[in-house]
């Protein structure tokens, strides 16, 4: 039976969007891995998928998305007898930030959005915290040892000039709040209950970062306001976090790319952790988004 | 035979196709008006907790500290479910974070403005199967406060008070600390509250709390300031205790200058009872009724809380 399956990417400019997909395409097309989805027919238009996968096979950075052009890639898949007609829009990270900075959203892409039953939502493993001056000062105070002075005065006593403050501006949103913001965009044009595949992209970053838990407790921990809007929505949407790391390592290191294009099989750069099992089958998001429940 | 018609007539009197809109507007993010607040009304219950204070005596800072507690992980027995004010919230948050460049926490004054802005908060409680609830916080602006201090006539206009479930009067601990300033913050505070109970803008359900804001500054001026907080405190329950019939007393520091364990204590507590219906007993009064002029939005106030409690 053939379904037809929309699912949106959702991510701020590059957290790993356009990286996954040029991945998944190379993990489909080369029709021998173990992977939950199988590819049953070519995309129309195959040219987007060539050039960005040729990117990513060569260990270079993958071309992002333009800001003008939303890019639809369109997949047969199977998972087991099931075949699935996958459309999937590719808008630019850029797009998103103009939808927060503009609060306005393309006629198209909304239309996407009110189609799509399932939203893989990415975000890099480097987060912008957003962190506290009250909070860094306590830390400071612990480190330095000392009492931290009240505002305006040094450690003298005496007064002190007030630093030039930046003023606000959207760029300086943390991730968490963004893609919150996001979320809410989105919830706001479907009216039923969507599926949210969080990609946490760079995996290989945290791992590296000496993190041994689970890309659920890694998003708990960097972004808890994001986990907890997740959490406390299952009511309107259900959701699970992948850890994945496409390109397998830092292709702007040139030892580590070189070693990355060592590999014999390119598919062994690929990691996704979900929960605590690991695999190299880039489709499991996809597959988790699609699979009948 | 009839002429045909020219070119241009054909041209004009085709109708004229408007273009489709390319884009499609979502909400503003920012703090809502009174429009904004009753369209998050509509939808949802929501209680309203209104923060009144001289100027610089924490409305906003207890505003920011509240969201940024979230920010860092569930808080007070909720986790955060949404808000329509999240650029709002980071705004006044951003002089609190170190991409502003500073290097001490501060927070931007209320706005002066003459509409009350509002600051919306969805949360929902940790317990499985918890309902979801709304929030709507607001901070009267020094100056709004300023003007409604002195003019009954001022403080009329503030008629979104009829709606309040909760107001928080704040007692500036800051200036409860200096000698020659504790005074002007006991009548500031006390002031405020006359002037609302003058123009009958606090309804029987609403509850009442003075909150002395900055603990630490008082704790840190020694037991002089403690005790005269303490005094403070009595003189307020002799004037006020009579009079308002859900009145209560806090003490907080929502940002001291170094986050410190025990000193937060106390904003979890505070968020969970302003949030919190009060309990009406047999014989409680009914609402008084909003004047006619009152805004939309205050006059749902009163129809939410008449008909849920009927």
């Amino acid at each position: 039976m053939n379904a037809a399956a929309h699912l949106l990417f959702m991510g701020l400019p590059g957290s790993g969007k356009t990286t996954f997909l040029a991945a998944l395409w190379h993990v489909l097309d080369e029709r021998s891995s173990e992977t939950r989805l199988k590819l049953k027919g070519l995309s129309v238009d195959r040219t987007y998928l060539h050039q960005i996968t040729a990117d990513w096979q060569k260990c270079s950075q993958v071309q992002r998305t333009k800001l003008e052009h939303e890019q639809v890639v369109n997949l047969s898949l199977a998972s087991g007898t099931t075949e699935f007609e996958l459309t999937v829009p590719d808008l630019s990270g850029e797009g998103f930030e103009q939808q927060l900075r503009d609060r306005k959203i393309g006629v198209e892409h909304h239309g996407s959005i009110q189609r799509a039953t399932g939203f893989v939502l990415f975000v890099h493993a480097r987060v912008k915290e957003g962190t506290r001056l009250s909070y860094s000062r306590q830390l400071s105070a612990v480190l330095d040892g000392a009492s931290p002075q009240r505002a305006g005065t040094d450690a003298a006593g005496g007064n002190t000039q007030k630093p030039a403050i930046e003023p606000w501006s959207i760029e300086k949103l943390p991730t968490q709040v963004a893609l919150v913001e996001l979320l809410q965009f989105a919830l706001e044009s479907v009216l039923r209950k969507v599926r949210v595949a969080v990609v946490i992209s760079a995996w290989d970053l945290v791992e590296k970062a000496s993190f041994t838990g689970t890309p659920h407790e890694y998003l708990k921990r960097e972004m808890p306001l994001l986990r907890q809007f997740l959490d406390s929505n299952d009511d309107r949407l259900e959701h699970t976090v992948f850890g994945v790391s496409a390109q397998g390592g830092d292709i702007t290191v040139e030892e580590q790319k070189s070693a990355l294009l060592d590999l014999d099989d390119a598919l062994q750069r690929i990691k996704v952790l979900h929960g605590s099992e690991s695999s190299q089958d880039i489709t499991r998001p996809i597959a988790w988004l699609l699979e009948e429940r | 035979m009839a002429e045909a018609p020219s070119t241009e007539a054909v041209a004009a009197s085709v109708p004229v196709e408007e273009a489709a809109p390319a884009f499609i507007d979502v909400y503003a993010g920012a703090e809502l008006n009174n429009e904004d607040a009753e369209a998050v009304t509509l939808r949802s219950p929501a209680h309203l907790v209104v923060f009144a204070g001289a100027s610089e005596s924490g409305k906003t800072t207890l505003l920011a500290s509240l969201y940024e507690r979230w920010s860092a992980g569930p808080f007070a027995g909720f986790h955060f479910a949404g808000s329509r004010s999240l650029l709002g919230f980071e705004q006044i948050c951003h002089l609190n974070r170190l991409a502003s460049g500073g290097a001490h926490p501060d927070t931007p004054h209320t706005p002066v403005s003459d509409e009350a802005a509002y600051y919306h908060l969805a949360v929902r409680g940790t317990a499985p199967g918890a309902e979801r609830r709304h929030v709507l916080l607001s901070a009267i602006s020094g100056e709004l406060f300023r003007l409604a201090k002195f003019s009954r006539e001022d403080t009329e206009r503030l008629t979104f008070l009829h709606r309040a479930n909760t107001i928080v009067v704040l007692v500036d601990g800051a200036r409860l600390a200096v000698n020659e300033q504790r005074l002007n913050a006991q009548t500031d505070a006390s002031s405020i509250l006359e002037s609302f109970l003058d123009a009958k803008m606090i309804g029987s359900r609403c509850r009442v709390e003075f909150v002395f804001s900055k603990l630490d500054r008082v704790v840190e001026a020694g037991d002089a300031a403690v005790q005269f907080l303490n005094t403070t405190e009595t003189k307020l329950r002799a004037k006020f205790g009579d009079r308002v019939p859900h009145l209560g007393f806090r003490r907080i520091a929502a940002r001291p200058e170094v986050e410190s364990g025990s000193l937060n204590d106390g904003l979890a507590e505070a968020f969970t009872a302003w949030t919190t219906p009060v309990e009406l007993g047999a014989g409680a009064a009914s609402p008084g009724i909003p004047p006619r002029d009152a805004r939309e939005f205050a006059k749902y106030g009163w129809r939410y809380s008449a008909g849920r409690e009927s």
